[in-house]
């Protein structure tokens, strides 16, 4: 019998309870008659304090709050692929025949369970150890063209096995990581199930029994556990080629993008979550605007995942808890999105979060706990902020699962700093634990120069990992390139500065070629428009030969300085225009077009030096007969 | 609705805006109250904290005369409804949604929640239609979408009130009222716009300083003055927007409404709402909300609800595209800031409430649409910087929750240019899904991007050329500042409504003049099509320039020549675009301005250069 409480105190979504039995921490509850789920967040003896999860408009003291005997939970099972949730994976889909299903409602039900086809790959008599792989799981409904996940074997992970993995995957089912190891007396035999049904028995070694489902529950705030970490050596490419080419993030790595408002955090983000090579993507849209995530839907319904030519929203699993929507489920999100992508990360998927944006999420932990009245750190923030952050980026890894597969969750969460000031306290604190840093820049949105990362004060702490990865495919002066264009952007910096103050045409003719050198890495490589349908992504490939024929310019460039060519005529001919255009016009697979540029530059130069010399013949032939002609009249 | 409770000599203590009351019955947090005082006179609350003993109540009247015995309380056992129905249109509300009209209430159909109920992201549809206001800087640069919330970030003193006003008059649906732009309508829109100016004129200048000053007469007392030609024109305007809205009915129009909340405004500027919505006719399309700023601060904490609850039922039940503006919502915060420090909690920045971002969203997250029904919620909020500073929180919270923001400029301002929407801090997040082929033009975010990128070059010329001097630069910078010039006279400043293909010929115009090269987010088709003009010119200059560049004085003199041909071409263009609106008090100001421009630019690239030459000598 579970235990009870009365309602003694509320307070916005903070409410205080005498207990009648015993209640534990973090556990969940189930308050009044619309049944408003809730966490218990401390306990006394005479009193409990609930947080409450929803909307508590006429809750009256006096309220019964049940207990459920079980730490707030999640229930993972196939069916949540595709799906868009509050905060605590309760559905939020819309019903157009259903006028009342527009809105929110108090009283959030559980997800109904789902039918699957499920598959057993084990037999009665098997010892099963927790984490362990009991068979695989489809769509019961659409026998569309399905992909093995066994074919990609445990360790297949490499970039062209990304490309196999498509979002109708089959997904796998698994004993629950904190299940009796022992042994299985029943199961049943390939079919249609529900996921909440029973699909077999297990016996443990202390000769108790337990039935097992598709689905199973979680507690959000408990890491799922795996065999081991590994360490993260292969990028999670994201179509960016700023982030990819200059601050590359690995699988199982975290980054975080701070920006002030306008910056556009939640265009990088969703541009991200649409072309990176993840297998699964869990969107957590956390405390921002509703019309986004509308967009997102509709653009993922409708965009199709190259790699499978399905819908990209079958990959991806939406967590949204938008500004408007109950604020405590706002800061239970952050765990319910990484306890999903650890799920789908122990079926041997990559799986990529993004967190839009942990501004809110931190917001939210302050806004609760002013109302508890604790005592307020560093701008407001519970001192507890920074270890809650530790906690939610320390879950991301690439690791081998229970079941000896490779998975991985990498994990981007963008910064809301307020006015944009990147000393505040959730900025910081996030970059002490994060392994990258896409800072976005004011000035480059207000120029609308996007992604507006800023590359000087912009990092990645896996650069010299994952340089390895760009030599296998062949790009073997990625390192020596991408050093090459960060210290010519820091040059521009500086020699901005001098421009500013002398005027750019009064710099030498080296530090000019430098600023043309920078202003080609600028438009050419870092600037790429999310909404260009051929520029929004750029393979490895295309990467690779872009940052060749950027770096073939520079030398040109710097060539042609040493023949005594002024920067000027290169930037005037039509090839300079031509290769800043290049993102934009030439498209994947066209490589010949990207040759034939490289061509044109090469022509270009040596025209150059040609009409050059001419000009230095002719002064010199002048001078010379000007000589003769002196030599004459003496 | 249930029965409703009441109690007599429960409360035990009011202070300020709140009253305590005894927990006598069972009640819910935010449920309405209605207290009545010894002398029948009735006031409006809801609960705001409920504990063991006590329940507080927030009133949303004046407590001043309220006293403790005597006063009977009703629980309505509900909160806050506002009763809407056909025959909104047209009527004008206090902050509490109580008629002001002097009308009688409106026959309820539906009685609605004001807090409304959050909704799901999978129930909307993703904006994407285009609504033009007829401002430049917003449709060409930064377009407002049907369900977007895109606010206008003004501060003390600047035409935020008039630009409001302007929206609520002119936006339309594209497509909707072609037929309406009559030669009629655009002449009084313009008679309007014209004596806007002049008004401000005069009252910069002095009286009778500038032509067209009896046009002033017309702003705000209408029809009052039936002599001299300027009073003719705001004669004409009431008559020629009434017309003008009398066929826009007629014609479909019905389509399009406007909610319009005055938030704690001073009684000034309620009233120049309220009359020139009347004027032009719009008022018969619009819904008006006025809480004063004498009125009790926990009203506003209310109003913006209460217009978003009728501009919910327009959209939602009644199926129109409605333009919802709300002004000014500093106030609202203010007002938010009062009541939580009287209820004791826990301030954060600047002493707002820890909850404001929170607050603030459940406002501006009710734009928006409804898959499968036809209406939409489009919000225009209005707030004052304090102290100009964009990175105060009431700004900078409002940032973090809408899509874009319009940030007003002083020193437009100060030049008279209006709209003085600055450009560059200014973004409208939704554009990209609403413009382009098949919903605006397909060249739009082409335009707009590149003039975007050529403005901020021109604004970093500007920085450049008042360091080194004008002198000191290239053909092509000059060029840019040329543009900048250009840009901010011809495309940012306007008199009368414009549409979008007007807004668009003044963005290419704008353009001309620049070197082709440098014009990267254009396509060369593009450039072919809509700059070719200028062609033959331009590649002649850029050679020119590279190979005189080694020549300082040579450039010198190019330099100073072109300067002077630069401006003469401002003003000529400026008396075009003039001309071309067809107004001839504005023509007069536009040429005014050009001048102004000039020597404006002069003056301050002179002490400058002296400047830079002092620590040389």
């Amino acid at each position: 019998m579970s235990a009870r409480a009365i309602a003694t105190w509320l307070s916005g979504p903070v409410l205080r309870a005498a207990p009648e039995g015993a209640f534990v921490l973090r556990e969940a509850v189930l308050v009044g008659e619309q049944r408003l789920l809730g966490e218990v967040i401390r306990v006394a003896r005479d009193e409990i304090t609930i947080q409450v999860y929803e909307d508590t408009s006429g809750l009256r003291l006096g309220e019964v709050v049940q207990g459920t005997e079980r730490l707030l939970s999640v229930r993972l099972g196939p069916g949540i692929l595709g799906g868009i949730f509050d905060g605590l994976l309760r559905p939020i889909a819309f019903d157009p025949n259903d006028p009342e299903t527009a809105w929110v409602q108090p009283g959030l039900h559980q997800r109904a369970p789902g039918r699957f086809h499920f598959r057993p790959s084990v037999a009665v008599g098997d010892r099963l150890a927790p984490g362990a792989v009991l068979g695989e799981v489809a769509p019961e409904a659409e026998p569309g063209p399905e992909r093995d996940l066994a074919e990609r074997g445990p360790a297949g992970s490499g970039p062209a096995d990304e490309a196999e993995a498509a979002p109708r995957l089959r997904q796998r089912c698994l004993l629950p990581p904190d299940a009796q190891p022992g042994e299985l007396i029943a199961l049943a035999a390939a079919g249609d199930v529900l996921e909440d049904a029973p699909i077999g028995r297990m016996r443990a070694a202390d000769g108790s029994e337990y039935a097992i489902r598709l689905a199973h529950p979680w507690p959000v705030r408990l890491p799922r556990p795996v065999a081991k970490r590994l360490p993260a050596d292969e990028p999670m490419l994201t179509g960016q080629r700023i982030l990819d080419c200059l601050f590359p993030i690995a699988r199982g790595g975290t980054a975080s993008i701070p920006g002030g408002f306008g910056t556009g955090k939640t265009v990088l983000l969703e541009t991200i979550a649409k072309w990176c090579d993840a297998d699964v993507i869990v969107y957590v849209g956390c405390g921002e605007r509703g019309n986004e995530l509308a967009g997102l839907l509709a653009e993922f319904l409708e965009l199709e995942d190259p790699r499978s030519g399905r819908p990209l929203l079958e990959r991806t699993v939406v967590i949204a808890n938008t500004s408007n929507m109950p604020v405590a489920a706002r800061e239970a999100s952050i765990y319910t999105g990484i306890t999903v992508a650890e799920y789908f990360r122990d079926q041997g998927l990559d799986v990529a979060l993004m967190a839009d944006s942990t501004s809110r999420w931190a917001e939210a932990l302050r806004e609760v706990s002013g109302r508890l009245g604790e005592l307020p750190g560093e701008g407001g923030y519970p001192a507890y902020l920074s270890s809650r952050l530790a906690d939610f980026y320390e879950r991301a890894a690439r690791v081998e699962t229970l079941a000896g597969a490779q998975g991985s969750v990498s994990v981007m969460g963008a910064v809301s700093p307020p006015s944009g000031d990147f000393s505040e306290p959730v900025t910081n604190h996030t970059r002490r634990y994060v392994g990258g840093l896409w800072a976005l820049d004011v000035r480059r949105a207000q120029s609308r120069f996007y992604p507006a990362i800023d590359p000087l004060s912009s990092y990645s702490n896996s650069v010299q990992d994952l340089a390895r990865w760009w030599h296998r495919e062949g790009c073997t002066r990625w390192e020596a390139l991408r050093r090459r264009f960060l210290t010519l952007l820091e040059a521009e910096a500086r020699l901005e500065r001098m421009a500013r103050i002398i005027g750019r045409d009064a710099m030498p003719a080296p530090q000019r070629v430098t600023l043309l050198a920078a202003q080609l890495v600028n438009e050419a490589f870092l600037r790429q428009s999310a909404f260009s349908a051929i520029d929004r992504f750029a393979s490895p490939q295309r990467q690779a030969v872009m940052m060749r024929l950027i770096g073939r310019f520079i030398e040109e460039a710097e060539g042609l300085l040493e023949r005594g060519v002024a920067p000027e005529h290169l930037a005037g001919a039509p090839v300079f225009r031509a290769l800043i255009r290049m993102g934009e016009e030439i498209g994947e697979g066209d490589w010949e077009r990207f040759s034939a540029l490289d061509r044109e530059l090469t022509a270009t130069a040596h025209r150059l030096v040609e009409e050059v010399e001419a000009v230095q013949a002719e002064q010199s032939e002048q001078t010379e007969g000007d000589a003769n002609a002196g030599q004459g009249a003496a | 609705m249930y029965a409703r409770l009441s109690g007599e000599d429960i409360a035990t203590r009011i202070d300020g805006p709140l009253l305590f009351l005894q927990r006598s019955v069972d009640v819910g947090l935010n449920e309405a109250v209605e207290v009545e005082d010894r002398t029948g006179r009735v006031r409006l609350g809801r609960i705001a904290a409920l504990d063991q003993d006590s329940v507080t109540v927030e009133m949303l009247d004046a407590t001043a005369g309220l006293g403790i015995a005597g006063a009977r309380v009703r629980f309505f056992g509900e909160p806050l409804r506002f009763h809407v129905g056909p025959g909104l249109l047209g009527r004008v509300f206090n902050g509490v949604g109580r008629p002001l009209d002097g009308g009688p209430p409106v026959a309820a159909q539906q009685a609605f929640r004001v807090d409304g109920l959050p909704l799901k992201p999978s129930a909307r549809q993703a904006p994407s239609e285009f609504l033009e206001t007829g401002v430049t800087v917003i449709d060409l640069m930064n377009s407002l979408v049907r369900g977007q919330k895109l606010p206008l970030f003004a501060g003390g003193g600047l035409p935020h009130d008039r630009i409001a006003v302007d929206i609520a008059c002119n936006a339309r649906l594209p497509g909707a009222q072609r037929e309406r732009r009559g030669a009629e309508y655009r002449a009084s829109q313009e008679g309007e716009h014209g004596s806007g100016q002049a008004g401000r004129h005069r009252a910069r200048h002095g009286a009778g300083q500038r032509r067209g000053h009896g046009a002033s007469n017309g702003v705000g007392e209408g029809a009052g003055a039936e002599q001299g030609p300027g009073a003719e024109t705001g004669y004409r305007a009431a008559q020629g927007a009434a017309h003008g809205a009398g066929h826009g009915t007629e014609r479909g129009d019905d389509e399009f409404a406007i909610v319009f909340a005055g938030i704690g405004i001073p009684h000034g500027s309620a009233e120049f709402f309220r009359s020139r919505l009347e004027q032009s006719g719009a008022l018969a399309r619009t819904v008006l909300f006025l809480n004063l700023a004498s009125d009790p601060s926990a009203q506003r904490l209310l109003t913006p609800r209460f217009a978003l609850t009728a501009a919910e039922y327009l959209a939602f039940t009644e199926g129109k595209h409605v333009l919802v503006i709300l002004t000014d919502l500093t106030n609202y915060c203010e007002a938010l800031r009062e009541v939580s420090a009287s209820r004791g909690e826990v301030p954060s920045r600047k002493g707002y409430p820890g909850y404001m971002y929170s607050d603030l969203a459940t406002l501006y997250e009710r734009a928006g649409r409804i898959r499968g029904r036809p209406g939409s919620v489009t919000q225009l909020p209005i707030l004052t910087m304090p102290n100009d500073d964009i990175t105060h929180p009431i700004p900078d919270l409002t940032g973090y929750i809408t899509e874009g923001q319009l940030v007003l400029d002083r020193a437009l301002h100060r030049r008279d240019l209006y709209p003085p929407i600055k450009v560059l801090p200014s973004l409208s997040r939704l554009m990209k899904d609403g413009t382009g082929a098949g919903l605006t033009d397909p060249d739009h975010p082409a335009l707009a991007a590149q003039l975007y990128a050529a403005y901020a070059q021109a604004q970093q010329t500007r920085m450049l050329a008042s360091v080194v001097g004008e002198d000191g630069l290239t053909e092509q910078d000059r060029r840019y500042l040329a543009f900048g010039e250009r840009f901010e006279t011809e495309v940012v400043a306007q008199t009368g409504r414009r549409t979008l293909a007007q807004s668009m010929e003044a963005g290419w115009r704008a353009l001309r003049g620049l070197p082709q090269h440098a014009l990267t987010r254009l396509s060369n088709q593009q450039i072919e099509i809509h700059l070719a003009v200028a062609d033959a010119a331009d590649n002649a200059d850029t050679s020119d320039d590279a190979d005189t560049s080694d020549n300082a004085e040579a450039a010198a003199v190019n330099a100073a020549q072109d300067v002077d041909q630069g401006s003469d071409a401002d003003s000529d263009a400026g008396t075009d675009a003039d001309s071309n609106a067809g107004s001839d008090a504005t023509s007069g100001a536009g040429s005014d301005l050009g001048s102004k421009v000039g020597s404006g630019v002069g003056l301050e690239a002179g002490p400058k250069r002296g400047a830079t030459a002092k620590p040389s000598a």
